[in-house]
């Protein structure tokens, strides 16, 4: 568990604070739009960046007292990360454990192994796809089995397949252990994440399981098949997704009750959540 | 009946009043709770201890920090790149030193060739392996439960013994080249001695900034020790010392850069974890 408290630092023109927050151990999402926070709140939680104010607690130890102790337990996977492209993926992998003080040759063969990185193995990095160098950029972090695993845009450069590998193994490899995904394709994640960490201008706005932040939304989510003169009449605010059908267009919209015969009301999605949990903070509620 | 009920509980209850009052004792006096609490103490401890969410520990998946084992990783790291880059330049100045005078001046500098060139060398391979440029690698390569002032250092100490081993090598096949040529006048100590003392000098003082300001100011401090040192060269050159005087203020050099190298290590264990009891 990391408990964060009183939390403040300045990134450029915004102020991140963060009064208390708990991540639990399981898969907790980290959502927010472009410049909420989400990158120098990851970047203070893989103790890369100390807060100006505020403590951040590792299973009840501060990173500022047991820096070395901590990070031998952290993993980090950056959004934008540019592997050494002249190094063979093994070599790679071999001098980033080491780099760890994992010196056992085991868990590279089996993160290879089980990432399916072993026709790489002896081939430079430079010359593989983007979705095999994302994948060495996870089985780094991985090395040391940390306790703490953080993964900012994990699925970047993957493929469907990838993406659907990689959230299985993190929803497995999180079962007692903090594993903290930044995201911003969010329905990917709903089977798998067990907490949201919902970041708003610099502040968290929800912290807690999955099932409540989508539970406590401020609207309610419609479906429903309709003409194309009807779509055309929809404010542009209320409509989350559309998709043209046979018959019209296939609508998911937001609204408080059922805009018409032909919609019913859906389940909300974590990206619904999080347009619904958008809207209600920006004030423009209908 | 209930009514009779009721007079048989008050009867029996005024029988039992005399021995009862007798029976129920004092309630505890302070000192005597105080004094159960006390003796109960250890098990409260215990319970508490019980309760306590454990701390996180050290991972047992990682050995504890070793400069020999960061060595041998920053060796491998960098190794071809540099032994490549190193091994041009002291072939070019092993062929283009003439073996009959190798300890000659260059163009009026003080200094023979050697002293100046491997200096300049150790500087450049100290930045180009000091960091990476990229900003997402450079974050993985911080997350380490090395100190990271240990890490740095193992990457400097790498380097310094790199080119040091290519420039012993190098005087080796000089002196080799000049015993085989006529006329040669080639003195090995004096010559190792001149060279090896300014490179960790220059070395040394770029580990022990790097502690103290990072980087830039590291490869500042070494280039300052450099300059120093050509500007002191050719002090002694203008004073025709004898070559006993010289070899001692050489011999002075090499003991204060190898003292810069050791404060640097010492630097960098200050902030190096007390592994196994931060394990336990």
């Amino acid at each position: 568990m990391i408990s964060i408290q009183n939390l403040a630092r300045q990134a450029g023109t915004y102020r991140l604070e963060v009064e208390q927050a708990t991540l639990h151990s399981g898969l907790n999402l980290i959502v927010g739009s472009n410049g909420a926070g989400k990158t120098t709140l990851m970047e203070m939680l893989t103790t890369l960046r100390m807060p100006d104010a505020g403590t951040i607690r590792y299973k009840g130890r501060q990173a500022a007292e047991h820096l070395p102790l901590v990070r031998s337990q952290i993993g980090y996977v950056p959004s934008d990360i540019e592997l050494y492209g002249d190094m063979k993926t093994e070599k790679l992998l071999r001098y980033l454990a080491e780099l760890k003080g994992v010196y056992s040759g085991e868990a590279i063969n089996r993160l290879i192994n089980d990432f399916r990185l072993d026709p790489h193995r002896r081939t430079k990095v430079k010359k593989l796809s983007q979705g095999v160098q994302r994948r060495i950029a996870v089985v780094q972090a991985l090395l040391a089995s940390p306790s703490f695993l953080f993964l900012d845009e994990p699925l970047n450069g993957m493929d469907a397949e990838e993406r659907r590998f990689l959230i299985s193994y993190l929803t497995r490899y999180a079962k007692d252990r903090v594993v903290v995904v930044a995201a911003h394709e969010l329905n990917e994640w709903e089977m798998a994440a067990d907490y949201v960490i919902w970041l708003h201008r610099g502040n968290i706005r929800y912290n807690g399981p999955v099932r409540t932040w989508q539970l406590a939304v401020p609207s309610k989510v419609w479906e429903g098949e309709i003409s194309l003169q009807a779509f055309h009449q929809i404010p542009e605010r209320q409509l989350i997704h559309f998709q043209m059908s046979s018959v019209g267009v296939r609508v998911r919209r937001m609204g408080e009750s059922a805009p018409g015969p032909e919609y019913k009301e859906k389940d909300p999605t974590l990206e619904d959540a999080f347009f619904l949990h958008m809207d209600d903070m920006e004030g423009e509620r209908f | 009946m209930d009514h009779l009920s009721d007079k048989e509980l008050q009867r029996l209850e005024d029988e039992l009043k005399g021995p009862l009052t007798t029976a129920v004792r004092q309630p505890p006096s302070t000192q005597e709770t105080a004094f159960l609490i006390s003796s109960l103490q250890d098990e409260f401890d215990l319970l508490k201890a019980g309760a306590a969410p454990a701390k996180l520990d050290f991972n047992p998946q990682v050995d504890p920090p070793s400069l020999k084992q960061l060595l041998l990783n920053q060796f491998r790291l960098n190794q071809k790149m540099i032994l490549l880059a190193s091994s041009a330049v002291f072939i070019m100045l092993v062929l283009l030193i003439d073996p009959r005078y190798p300890m000659d001046q260059l163009g009026g500098i003080p200094g023979g060739i050697f002293p100046l060139i491997t200096p300049v060398l150790l500087m450049m391979s100290m930045l180009f392996s000091s960091r990476t440029w990229d900003r997402g690698m450079r974050a993985v390569e911080t997350i380490t439960p090395y100190p990271p002032s240990l890490v740095l250092y193992s990457r400097l100490l790498s380097v310094t013994v790199i080119i040091m081993s290519l420039g012993m090598i190098s005087t080796l096949v000089l002196g080799i080249r000049s015993t085989y040529t006529e006329g040669s006048y080639f003195l090995m100590g004096p010559f190792l001695l001149e060279w090896m003392s300014v490179l960790l000098l220059t070395g040394g003082a770029a580990m022990y900034m790097m502690f103290k300001k990072g980087i830039i100011s590291a490869m500042c401090a070494a280039v300052l020790a450099y300059v120093v040192w050509i500007f002191f060269q050719g002090e002694l050159q203008y004073q025709q010392l004898p070559l006993v005087m010289k070899m001692s203020i050489d011999t002075v050099v090499l003991v204060v850069g190898a003292l810069l190298v050791i404060t640097a290590y010492a630097q960098s264990l200050k902030n190096r974890p007390a592994s196994r009891e931060t394990r336990s």
